[in-house]
């Protein structure tokens, strides 16, 4: 039958594609199917990850809810606290990457003068808002952090649509936290106040934060018992599930699955060897870096996606907390807090190299890692500074990169003095 | 302190030694009152690089400044105009101090830059209360006022007579953001005011079709060349929206009440420079611009893989065609105007004008 329909559908043009994928992303019936598929062809972790999506993006194209469009570092804690659906177009674009559809939509935000030199997420953001394949945002809203390219394609977005746009400016410094609650609180307020008390919301945040910590414990393990990669395709569950039922689901059925991985002695490569850390997100399109690693009994043991750098929300102080998780987020601030953060990760999860995935048109990531490479290898840590881009498979050099993994894996055997780590760690 | 009148023509004393920054919005008075003379940094005209610690797709200015201050031993002033140069504080390490300055025009954004205008002042080991330091910024904010004034009226003559030439502005923004007010004074008195190159003198007061007249919008225009180049093929330049232009002097600093409270608000409310998310206001002056300056064309600078400056564009072009005004997109790295392709291009753009 699968067949049938792929055949079905290469026969049509693009724009019939297009107007039937639209019309089928509001289509009650499919989201029925779809959870059903779900329920019934996946499990533990990954059904719960999936039922979120289909029940989140049914209520963004259905209207459930508020749409609230925002930049992935929107807490999305604020976002259910408002009684929206989170809904990420940076999250939209490593789909359509992964579908192997982003090149259209990257050369609709070329015709329209946004330049290729920009990060190829916020330009398939733009081509996919173009298109009209995104859920109609009732609002926008972004934070100054991470990154410029963020805020400023969400802007234009806006300005597109003529609908609300609201920037919450993240300082720098811990000690200015309260003026980061003053702007949350205004938002709120000027949105009419919570829909969803923040007691509620936080509860479920701080139940999946447990979760999560747990399962972060039992990634120290080996040989590891998850992989970098397999983190990163459901990173999407960290930037828009925290806050909601799902989240706390989502981790503790991953957690139960961990721990029979581990119990049964399943890691992610038959002989472990080589445990990576990854810095940044990883390409979302087919791509070779991973299968290469494992060829070469290396594996991203843990990333830095998935580190834990907030802490429990507290409902009687919601602005605060909500200021909190958003200026210590891990890729904010001076570079030496991000420093100790990865030496700490170094030595949690018995690292034994870094990658740091450079994204082209990502000035803040690209930017740091010549100046981590220089002050990891100070105290002996290989660094591999990997340029590439998440979503235009354009900017992917598929040898360069494969050699560049080979020759790091050399270094990482000749560091290791030929010792068979694998055989020593288990 | 001297009085107003002889202090106003000396450069700063200077005791303090001096700093360097990269952005407008790091105001001098601050630092002047406090005996710093706070340089501009306008980095030589070759593109750096730094291979081991900067990725190729990196803002020319940032690595320039870079490379003009990581062996400098004094103090430097980094805004966080953009992750760039939030990147190049990380390497400059603890002699750069972060100025952190809010992106949106709203009473609370001001006092938040207050406060950090006098974190900064408190780690240069001045007190921002004392009656000496308040007195020294009154007496700053007069001068930087006055010397602001005379930069806009220099504009103005720029833009009103077709002899002379934008170069003339650039030279003053170069000695007004690197705190030289003598030779300011010498140049704006004298014929620093040279008239147009000979290909440009057929201009006459009223448009004429030999002489277009042409708007620069950029965020830094890195250096004079392309200021230059449009000159040299025939342009008369009558608007540079530019930090290396008039975004650093079109801002009077209220002169009542206290001093860095209103130094905050002034500099905030400035121009808005693309960093500065505020679409709506940023347009609003691009529109007074274009029905004050009249411009036939306008060429929009973007330094390469800057951010900010490329997604402003689309929505500017669209702005300026509604008037009518043809506009050409152009970016690069330093010495762009020197480029035998961009010199072709603005080239083809005047001869446009002509059919």
């Amino acid at each position: 039958m699968g067949s049938g329909l792929s055949a079905f559908f290469s026969l049509l043009s693009k724009e019939r594609k297009l107007k039937l994928f639209k019309k089928g992303l509001k289509n009650r019936f499919l989201y029925k199917l779809a959870e059903l598929g779900s329920r019934t062809g996946s499990t533990g972790y990954m059904q719960e990850a999936l039922l979120y999506s289909i029940k989140e993006t049914r209520a963004a194209y259905l209207k459930e809810r508020p749409v609230i469009w925002c930049s992935t570092f929107v807490p999305s804690e604020l976002v259910y606290a408002l009684g929206g659906v989170p809904f990420m177009p940076e999250v939209a674009a490593g789909l359509a990457a992964a579908l192997g559809v982003a090149d259209d939509f990257l050369r609709q935000a070329e015709e329209d003068w946004i330049s290729s030199d920009l990060c190829s997420i916020h330009r398939c953001g733009w081509g996919l808002t173009k298109a009209g394949l995104l859920p109609e945002p009732d609002l926008i809203i972004a934070a100054s952090h991470l990154c410029d390219g963020a805020k400023k394609y969400l802007q234009q977005i806006s300005y597109y649509k003529g609908i609300p746009f609201y920037l919450l400016e993240t300082p720098y410094h811990p000690d200015d936290a309260d003026w980061l609650a003053h702007q949350i609180k205004d938002l709120v307020r000027e949105l009419g106040g919570v829909k969803e008390d923040f007691e509620t919301v936080f509860t479920y945040s701080n139940r999946a934060y447990r979760a999560h910590q747990r399962v972060n414990q039992l990634r120290k393990k080996i040989p590891a018992p998850m992989s970098g990669e397999e983190a990163m395709n459901l990173v999407s569950m960290e930037f828009m599930s925290s806050g909601s039922p799902a989240a706390v689901n989502y981790y503790r059925t991953l957690e139960k699955e961990l721990k029979k991985r581990i119990k049964e002695k399943k890691g992610v490569v038959p002989r472990e060897k080589h445990r990576l850390l990854w810095l940044h997100l990883k390409p979302y399109y087919r791509q070779e870096i991973f299968t290469t690693l494992a060829r070469n009994d290396a594996v991203i043991a843990f990333e830095e996606y998935s580190q834990l750098y907030w802490l429990p929300l507290d409902s009687t102080k919601p602005y605060q907390s909500l200021a909190w998780k958003m200026i210590n987020h891990f890729g904010w601030g001076p570079l030496e807090r991000q420093l100790e953060r990865i030496r700490k990760m170094v030595i949690d999860y018995n690292i034994d190299g870094v990658i740091g995935f450079s994204h082209w048109g990502c000035r803040q990531s690209s930017g740091r890692n010549g100046f981590l490479k220089k002050e990891l290898q100070k105290k002996g840590i290989p660094f591999l500074n990997l340029d590439g881009d998440l979503v235009d498979i354009r900017n992917y050099r598929e040898g360069q990169i494969i050699t560049r993994l080979q020759a790091f894996i050399e270094v990482l055997e000749s560091r290791n003095g030929g010792i068979n780590y694998a055989d020593s760690r288990t | 302190m001297k009085p107003i009148t002889e202090s106003l023509f000396e450069n700063n004393n200077n005791a303090g030694g001096k700093i360097y920054t990269n952005c407008s919005y790091a105001p001098p008075e601050v630092f002047a009152a406090a005996g710093y003379s706070l340089i501009r940094s306008w980095p030589g005209d070759v593109s750096q690089n730094f291979p081991d610690l900067l990725p190729t797709d990196f803002c020319p200015y940032s690595k320039a400044f870079l490379a003009d201050n990581l062996s400098e031993e004094s103090f430097k002033i980094v805004t966080t105009s953009c992750d760039a140069m939030r990147r190049i504080k990380d390497i400059l390490g603890p002699e750069a101090l972060l100025l952190e300055v809010p992106r949106v025009k709203k009473n609370s954004r001001v006092d938040f830059y207050y406060k950090q205008l006098r974190k900064i002042i408190e780690k240069l080991g001045i007190d921002p209360e004392s009656n000496i330091y308040r007195s020294n910024l009154v007496t700053e904010i007069k001068k930087y006022n006055y010397w602001r004034q005379q930069l806009q009226a220099l504009m103005k003559e720029i833009i009103n007579s077709p002899h002379y030439s934008i170069m003339a502005l650039v030279k003053a923004v170069f000695k007004y953001t690197s705190q030289d007010f003598k030779g300011l004074k010498s140049f704006i008195g004298s014929s620093g005011m040279k008239p147009l190159g000979k290909s440009g003198t057929g201009g006459i007061e009223k448009k004429d079709e030999l002489n277009p007249r042409l708007l620069i919008i950029s965020t830094c225009l890195l250096d004079g060349s392309i200021a230059s180049l449009v000159e040299e093929i025939g342009f008369k330049v009558v608007g540079l929206d530019s930090c290396l232009g008039e975004r650093s002097f079109n801002v009077h600093v209220s002169e009542k009440g206290d001093p860095l409270k209103s130094l905050a608000r002034s500099y905030l409310y400035k121009p808005t420079c693309p960093r500065t998310m505020d679409m709506t206001a940023r347009l609003e002056e691009v529109k007074k611009l274009v029905e004050d300056r009249e411009p036939d064309g306008l060429i929009y600078f973007v330094p390469k893989f800057c951010d900010q400056a490329s997604y402003d564009f689309r929505l500017i072009k669209d702005c300026a065609n509604d008037y009518g005004i043809r506009v050409l997109f152009l970016d690069g790295e330093y010495g762009s105007g020197e480029s035998g392709q961009v010199r072709t291009r603005v080239a083809a753009f005047r001869e446009s004008f002509i059919l």
